[in-house]
């Protein structure tokens, strides 16, 4: 008997251990702060990377996506992760999309967001007309087949942009920027064409909401 | 959000497993010879032990006297029910509870319950258990309850038994309908237990099905007309008169209101880190029946739910499930739930099924608890709300929102947490408080893994509290980026 629970006893131990120790990890080890080497770039890089954060939140409210190229851009050396690739096939019905670039990730998500968001204000006036709330089939109806819920576009005013650069590293023609933007500590590179620089990755480091 | 509590589980297994082993091997039951006595039975364990049948007896007359605001208890809380048959060779052993909170003090429930054996020589008995917490300690609970057949009429034999004494405290129930007074109990044992039997005989092969109305409440209310609620209930039978019959009552079958079909275009599983099965199904076509019940009576007190919203806001309440603190964390969800619940909101139960986007619920399960995905999986809490327009407005801004209400935010892909990217489906969210001025402690404006960030001026705003990580009336749009996609939940 005593065999049998101390057998019993390692084979949960075991099973608790190896079952459930698939951790997420929350944190990753963020890069050393480093000195630029030229504070002018880095400056340039900082107002590429203030300027997108400002193209959003612009966008979030008007879904205005014309600007997104100016910041944004699709470079073969940062195709996006696996996960990104498929909410991206996800929301443009394009289940052959082999690669996508972090523009076509933006462009994605705003577009999924402004047909979302159309679609319930489209509810919401017609339900305003009639002077009722919506129905049941029709708050249902914006979920759709990925789960998915369409919100609403923002409407409050763009509040001051809070951004936290911690580090710049340059590389030639890429730059490696981490900051801290609120809600997550991130790492964006930043490619330079043509004179110019775009974001063209975004990796998330520390998630601190 | 959503992520595993690595040592939670760990520990719920180990020590679930531990228990189970010793209760095994030493050969304890979870009830006695102690004439026939269930003893305190912990949920899942199987019920051993023999009862005799109970004869039906009419019930006596009793007279609605008391009102429900005269009971010392806060709100009588329904924390989840379980069921077991032992003495094999049991051929049939299964059981349903529809739960509906008919108010604060009451609960309704419609129990169906399938069980016999197949072999003479033989006893076997079925038994469910129903937990109530009565939130309230060093004080007498009255309780009532009232028992109605609805398909066949064989009265089970009934017992109740506290959690802290751990002891039977009534005989063998034989009428339908009666009262009784949970014992004073220290904190924090607030817990009562009414538990069901049926015995097969030694010369019974039998194989039955009995459903049965019940009521418990805090409050006389036998002889009281049913409370008609707002929305018509559309999943338990209406209630039947109270003197058994022998005439079957066939059970209403469930109409469904609407079927959701999800059918999701993508083929990769949404399990990578996480332990809970998310509510849709990768593959093939998931039909959903809702549960077609509407939440009975209730008012939404914002100042219960904000009130708990604060106490727990760096806390957790050991009487819920919990999701893990400071790194390890993804507790969002589940303390949203619990204000809710605090709020009293009432949990939706319909058939305990962990993947409904139509239910909403949380029970205990031995050591640990069990919860829908809608309770703490923050996408799915916004699908279930979505299901019911009449109890939330989803369409409101932020600043609209009220204190109790929600803000649901996609700040990182679901189906990996690691890739902080918005994916368009919620991970976040926070409790609205109400307007005031923002903390200026240090606790609250941390990173969650031990580090500060700076202390903003306390300015006079629309307030927010979160967990994971853990803030105390911070601002509602604290560290959220201007572009971040929120969903304001108004609860009704």
């Amino acid at each position: 008997m005593k065999k049998y629970l101390l057998f019993m006893i390692i084979a949960f131990l075991l099973a608790g251990l190896l079952g459930f120790s698939k951790g997420t990890p929350l944190s990753r080890q963020i890069p050393p702060l480093n000195k630029t080497q030229d504070p002018t770039e880095a400056e340039r890089v900082m107002e590429t990377i203030k300027r997108a954060y400002e193209i959003e939140a612009e966008a979030a409210r008007t879904f205005d996506l014309e600007e997104f190229p100016a910041v944004f851009i699709n470079d073969p050396r940062y195709p996006v992760d696996s996960y990104t690739l498929e909410f991206i096939k996800d929301v443009t019905h394009n289940p052959s999309l082999n690669t996508a670039g972090y523009l076509d990730y933006k462009s994605a998500y705003y577009s999924w967001w402004r047909d979302g968001a159309l679609r319930r204000e489209a509810l919401e006036e017609r339900a305003k007309a009639e002077n009722r709330n919506l129905t049941m089939e029709e708050s249902q109806s914006l979920v759709d087949s990925d789960g998915r819920v369409a919100p609403q576009r923002r409407k409050d005013p763009i509040s001051d942009i809070y951004l936290e650069f911690q580090s710049i590293t340059f590389n030639e023609d890429i730059a490696t920027v981490v900051l801290n933007d609120g809600p997550m500590t991130i790492e964006m590179t930043l490619v330079l064409v043509d004179g110019k620089w775009f974001i063209a990755g975004y990796t998330g480091l520390l998630f601190h909401p | 959000m959503r992520m595993q509590n690595l040592w939670g589980k760990s520990l719920y297994l180990i020590l679930s497993g531990l228990l189970l082993i010793t209760l095994n091997a030493v050969g304890i039951s979870s009830a006695s010879a102690d004439q026939g006595r269930i003893m305190y039975a912990p949920p899942l364990l199987v019920l051993q032990g023999t009862m005799p049948a109970m004869p039906i007896t009419e019930p006596p007359i009793l007279t609605a006297t008391a009102s429900p605001t005269s009971t010392p208890v806060a709100a009588l809380t329904f924390t989840g029910w379980s069921y077991g048959c032992t003495n094999g060779p049991y051929i049939t052993c299964s059981a349903a509870v529809t739960s509906t909170q008919t108010g604060p003090y009451r609960w309704d429930f419609d129990i169906s319950y399938t069980y016999g054996d197949n072999h003479t020589g033989f006893e076997s008995n079925f038994a469910l258990e129903l937990a109530f917490d009565t939130g309230v300690f060093y004080t007498e609970v009255p309780i009532w309850w009232e028992m109605v057949p609805i398909t066949n009429e064989v009265m089970p034999t009934r017992w109740i038994d506290v959690a802290y004494s751990g002891v039977g405290d009534l005989d063998p129930m034989a009428y339908p309908t009666g009262s009784w007074t949970v014992p004073s109990q220290p904190s924090p044992y607030d817990t009562f237990r009414v538990t069901f039997s049926r015995i097969t005989g030694k010369t019974e092969i039998l194989t039955r099905t009995d459903t049965w109305h019940l009521t418990i409440a805090t409050y006389n209310f036998i002889g009281t007309a049913t409370p008609t609620p707002t929305q018509t209930r559309t999943s338990t039978p209406a209630r039947p008169s109270r003197t058994p019959t022998k005439t079957v009552t066939k059970l209403p079958t469930k109409t469904p209101t609407r079927t959701l079909t999800l059918t999701p275009s993508r083929t990769s599983t949404r399990t990578a880190t996480l332990t809970r099965t998310p509510s849709k199904t990768p593959t093939g076509t998931s039909t959903k029946t809702p549960t077609p019940t509407p939440t009975s009576n209730y008012t939404y007190n914002r100042t219960s739910a904000v009130t708990y919203a604060n106490t727990w806001a760096h806390g957790r309440n050991s009487n819920f499930p919990s999701y893990g603190t400071e790194c390890q964390c993804n507790d969002c969800t589940n303390y949203l739930s619990q204000v809710l619940y605090s709020g009293g909101y009432p949990l939706r139960t319909g058939n305990w099924d962990p993947n409904s986007i139509f239910e909403w619920w949380y029970r205990p399960v031995l050591l640990w608890f069990e919860n829908s995905h809608t309770w703490s999986v923050t996408e799915d809490f916004n699908i279930y709300v979505n299901q019911y327009p009449s109890e939330f407005d989803t369409g409101v801004l932020p600043s609209q929102l009220e204190r109790g209400d929600f803000l649901l935010m996609d700040l990182r892909n679901n189906d990996n947490p690691d890739i902080l990217i918005p994916d368009g489906r919620p991970d976040h969210g926070r409790v609205v408080i109400g307007y005031g001025y923002t903390s200026t402690n240090q606790n609250d404006y941390t990173n969650g893994c031990g580090e500060n960030l700076t202390v903003p001026p306390s300015t006079y705003t629309l307030l927010a509290n979160q967990h994971c990580t853990d803030r105390w009336h911070v601002a509602w749009d604290y560290n959220l980026p201007g572009n971040a996609n929120l969903w304001p939940i108004h609860v009704k």
